[in-house]
């Protein structure tokens, strides 16, 4: 007779304990709980698209505005389709005809897809190129406020790359007055108006505020030759691009707004530029 | 697997059909609204996700364009539609210099500065933060940081506060979604740090952008 071997306490305590003496329980219950919390949290997050967007049909016929013929239904769309399809299979022998006025109405949708699909193309196409035309084909001018830099372009070709001063972004307040003004450079495409040799600046009121000075009343008081330079470039509502007395501020940011160049480089774009040509500023 | 695609060609045309429809049809909303900003003469962003680029544009032509590092949206889907700028949020705003008013004879019995000290006030492009939020007029926000630079105090001080701001997000994620409100989306792009500061001086208030997703 073979008895099984009695299976001492301590054999059996060994086995529900780690090296040590140690409980095995209390750790699988915490691998348990944690398994328990990540999987939980997962399906919590992931349960109505968080962190992801919610992807349905709804949501893509949306974002592309597509006719409801050419997008695959979703699951809903599906069930309540087989729901309305088991109830026309009771209700009579329809089936057959019913198939055959969904057939043409897939039809129908194929040529009103590939209809748009024509109009799409042809109206982007007409759009490329309407696009295409406005990037000038002459000289053009590029100007970085925040680099201090004037390049000078035809089409894709820089012709040239010059330093300069653009606005300080400084701000001044008429004490008297409660007027406000903001050296900011522009920004945007403008258009060269006006070119002028030898300018005259007629100086603004804040050119005398910012001195301390009474604002005079006749023009003539106003006018400070050689202040621009040699040479002066009108972009429209006061903005220049001159010359200046200032040549060792060139590549910071000191102006009133206007775009001062050293002198070489506004003779070049004075002689370059004709009236029309575009000026880009960012 | 070619024979795969061949098979879903030759079955199902009308995927395919879809496919070009919605192609034609997004590139055909970001041609007019594009034309449209093209048309006006101020200055517009391109900001083109799967491209990772950043176009200025003015008057449909690009003027500059910044390479994006890495990009990912936060929150919901973000819809194709143009926007603008309604606020920028930086820890160290940059302020305008007031001009401080000064009559010829102060100027000129002033003390001269020190050799190689910058009394220049204005605001310049190094004064322009390289993290900041960009918030828009219809509640997106543009999340720009860039690669931290300096010393390692500061690098380590910095990965703490991106790793500790990580957290608050998903929390407040969280916490939203247990109120059941909608999590405002952002789009958080990487530049390099000039390539932020340039983007934050450029990009102004009032100024639209279109963003390809």
């Amino acid at each position: 007779m073979i008895f099984a071997k009695a299976e001492s306490p301590r054999s059996a305590r060994n086995r529900r304990s780690l090296p040590g003496g140690r409980r095995v329980w209390p750790y699988v219950l915490i691998a348990l709980a944690i398994v328990v919390l990540v999987a939980g949290g997962t399906f919590w997050l992931l349960r109505d698209g968080h962190r992801f967007p919610a992807i349905t049909s709804q949501s893509i016929r949306a974002f592309l505005h597509l006719p409801s013929a050419v997008i695959s239904p979703s699951s809903q769309e599906v069930a309540a389709e087989k729901a309305g399809s088991s109830r026309n299979k009771k209700a009579s022998g329809k089936t057959v005809s019913q198939k055959k006025k969904t057939a043409v109405q897939t039809k129908v949708a194929e040529v009103q897809v590939s209809s748009n699909l024509e109009s799409l193309r042809a109206d982007n196409d007409e759009m490329t190129r309407e696009l295409q035309a406005m990037v000038p084909t002459g000289l053009f001018v590029v100007i970085n406020t925040a680099a201090n830099r004037v390049i000078l372009r035809n089409g894709d070709k820089v012709e040239a790359e010059m330093i300069a001063s653009c606005g300080s972004g400084n701000v001044l307040e008429d004490p008297k007055g409660g007027r406000r003004w903001t050296f900011d450079t522009p920004r945007g495409v403008f258009t060269v108006k006006t070119k002028v040799a030898d300018p005259v600046w007629i100086k603004p009121d804040w050119a005398f505020i910012e001195e301390g000075e009474p604002i005079p009343r006749n023009r003539a008081d106003r006018a400070e030759p050689g202040m621009m330079g040699d040479f002066a470039i009108g972009i429209g509502d006061g903005y220049y691009l001159h010359g200046t007395l200032y040549s060792r501020l060139l590549g910071r940011n000191v102006s009133h707004g206007c775009v001062r160049l050293g002198d070489a480089d506004i003779d070049r774009l004075y002689h370059a530029l004709n009236k029309g040509d575009r000026v880009y500023i960012f | 697997m070619r024979a795969y695609f061949l098979l879903i060609i030759l079955l199902f045309p009308q995927v395919l059909m879809a496919n070009e429809l919605a192609d034609l049809q997004s590139t055909n909303f970001f041609l007019k609204s594009e034309l449209k900003l093209a048309k006006s003469t101020k200055l517009y962003m391109y900001i083109d996700l799967p491209g990772k680029v950043i176009l200025f544009k003015a008057g449909g032509v690009a003027v500059k364009q910044l390479p994006i590092d890495d990009s990912h949206v936060v929150g919901t889907f973000v819809a194709p539609m143009l926007r603008t700028l309604s606020g920028k949020k930086a820890e160290k705003q940059p302020k305008r210099p007031e001009v401080k008013i000064t009559t010829e004879a102060e100027i000129l019995s002033a003390p001269l500065p020190a050799p190689g000290v910058d009394t220049l006030d204005a605001l310049e492009i190094d004064d322009m933060p390289e993290i900041y939020q960009l918030v828009l007029d219809d509640g997106l926000s543009l999340v720009v940081t860039a690669p931290p630079t300096g010393d390692l105090k500061t690098k380590v001080t910095r990965y703490w506060r991106d790793a500790v701001q990580a957290v608050q997000d998903r929390y407040h994620s969280l916490l939203l979604k247990m109120r059941g409100e909608t999590e405002i989306p952002r789009i958080v792009l990487s530049l390099s740090g000039p390539d932020a500061r340039q983007f934050y001086w450029s990009f102004d208030e009032g100024m639209t952008c279109l963003i390809k997703n």
